[in-house]
């Protein structure tokens, strides 16, 4: 039964290897307290039966102490699968850094976990803007103008700039998301720079 | 409670108290902690200067003066720092920043990109400007296709060193855009590149031999100044004050610095000055 189970988690977490992180460690915080229980408890038991000399069957205590860690690892698991499913923040990725200039919109498809079935929420996303030019002068005074495309119609720009948090608003039973880029920079030069994301996730 | 227990009671607590520390231990960050700013610039604050530039810092008759120059010395009455001035070529701005102590600022015709930004932060812009060409009267070019195969001399470490590859010239770099000078009205050069601004302050103080071609401006020249790297709050503190020097002082200082230079496009909007950086992280 128990290898059942491990191999049942093994699998959850390799075929969700953005959760599987979390997954584990709710599974081996709870695993850690169980064993550490069990521990204790056996060596005080095998001390006890070395000062007397007598071997008893496990008590009431032992018994409910492991009933209660069994039915914590398969809690444990099955809490955090039906959290992750309907209400944890998701992990939103965009591919490769792609150059963004003035005057012409580069769009970007942020892969929004699609086996969560989430039904809108609010995209966060902290841009990081690189200089692909040894005299640019773009990075910090830059706007990144984001105009965030639902369903194929523009919503509102949101300006945004380097290594500063921004977020979009994606209404319910959205099914696809595309964000335009844009740059706006200062002064009479021609911008071009490298534009990633980092810590973006749909927050529901 | 006999000995071997409370030896087993003290391990048990050992180890707790281990597991409880370990994983905060491992995430303390670093202790560069960033000094003050009203005491990192609090009596004789070290200014790096660009050496011997008309219009901007120029050292005559035992007085310094200059739009840097002014900046500076406002900065101090405004800030309570004594000022002194050190000397350093364009080459060595930066390096003076990142030795500890060598110069606190620098306010030197210092245009702000994204690669020095990675080493030191900059705060401005407190003047715009491009890149422009002087050459003798004698010997104008009008445009850009006059400058083919011209030797042209540029101040070594400028960001007009490197914008002059994009262009068919000679390049050639000296330390100072005083010895620049010098080899123009020698005939040892066509023409000398650097921000339109400077070389007209060639022009204004002494010039009377030397013309700005009116048909050539390159790039975009954007002056800061030069602080540390991961300095923040120095930063913003900086930066609220150069708002009030730019709303304040910025058309007076121009007047008396470069008199007869144009100050169109060339005064920024104090309202919308440079973010400032956020420290890099590991």
């Amino acid at each position: 039964m128990s290898t059942v189970l491990a191999v049942a988690v093994t699998v959850y977490m390799f075929a969700q290897p953005q959760r599987g992180a979390s997954v584990a460690a709710g599974l081996s915080l709870a695993g850690t307290l169980v064993a550490t229980g069990l521990t204790i408890r056996t060596a005080v038991r095998a001390q006890q039966e070395a000062v007397t000399g007598e071997s008893r069957p496990p008590s009431t205590a032992v018994k409910f102490w492991a009933v209660a860690g069994l039915a914590a690892s398969l809690l444990v698991p099955s809490s955090v699968w039906v959290w992750n499913r309907w209400f944890s923040d998701l992990d939103v990725t965009y591919g490769n850094a792609v150059d963004v200039r003035e005057g012409v919109w580069t769009v970007v498809v942020p892969d929004i976990d699609s086996a969560s079935g989430w039904k809108g929420g609010e995209l966060v996303f902290t841009p990081v803007l690189q200089p692909v030019s040894d005299l640019s002068d773009c990075v910090v005074p830059s706007i990144l103008r984001v105009e965030p495309r639902l369903d194929g119609r523009a919503g509102t720009e949101v300006p945004a700039r380097h290594d500063e948090q921004s977020s979009i608003n994606i209404p319910d039973r959205t099914d696809h998301v595309e964000l335009g880029l844009q740059l706006d920079a200062p002064a009479e030069q021609i911008c071009i720079v490298k534009v990633s994301f980092k810590d973006s996730q749909l927050r529901r | 409670m006999n000995y071997s227990r409370r030896a087993r009671w003290g391990r048990w607590m050992l180890a707790t108290a281990l597991v409880i520390t370990m994983p905060s231990l491992a995430g303390c960050p670093g202790a560069d902690v960033e000094p003050e700013p009203s005491e990192y610039l609090s009596g004789e604050v070290l200014i790096g200067i660009n050496t011997d530039l008309p219009g901007w810092s120029e050292y005559s008759n035992g007085v310094w003066q200059g739009f840097d120059i002014a900046l500076g010395r406002w900065l101090g009455e405004e800030l309570g720092f004594d000022v002194r001035y050190v000397n350093l070529t364009t080459n060595e701005r930066i390096s003076a920043l990142e030795a500890d102590g060598a110069v606190k600022l620098v306010i030197s015709n210092f245009s702000i990109t994204d690669n020095r930004r990675e080493t030191i932060d900059m705060v401005g812009p407190y003047f715009t400007d491009s890149q422009g060409i002087l050459t003798l009267k004698t010997k104008p070019i009008a445009g850009r296709k006059d400058l083919v195969d011209k030797s042209v001399c540029v101040p070594l470490g400028s960001t007009t060193e490197l914008r002059l590859g994009d262009m068919t010239v000679v390049a050639t770099p000296e330390n100072t855009l005083q010895r620049c000078m010098e080899r123009l009205r020698a005939g040892e050069v066509d023409a000398v590149s650097s921000d339109r601004v400077i070389l007209e302050g060639f022009v204004v103080h002494g010039g009377d031999d030397l013309t700005l071609a009116q048909n050539i401006r390159v790039g975009s020249e954007r002056y800061g100044i030069g602080i540390p790297n991961n300095r923040p709050k120095l930063c913003e503190y900086l930066r609220d004050k150069l708002s009030k020097f730019i709303d304040d002082k910025w058309d007076q200082t121009l007047r008396d610095a470069l008199p007869g230079v144009d100050p169109k496009d060339r005064k920024p909007n104090s309202a919308a000055l440079d973010p400032c950086e956020k420290p890099a992280t590991e």
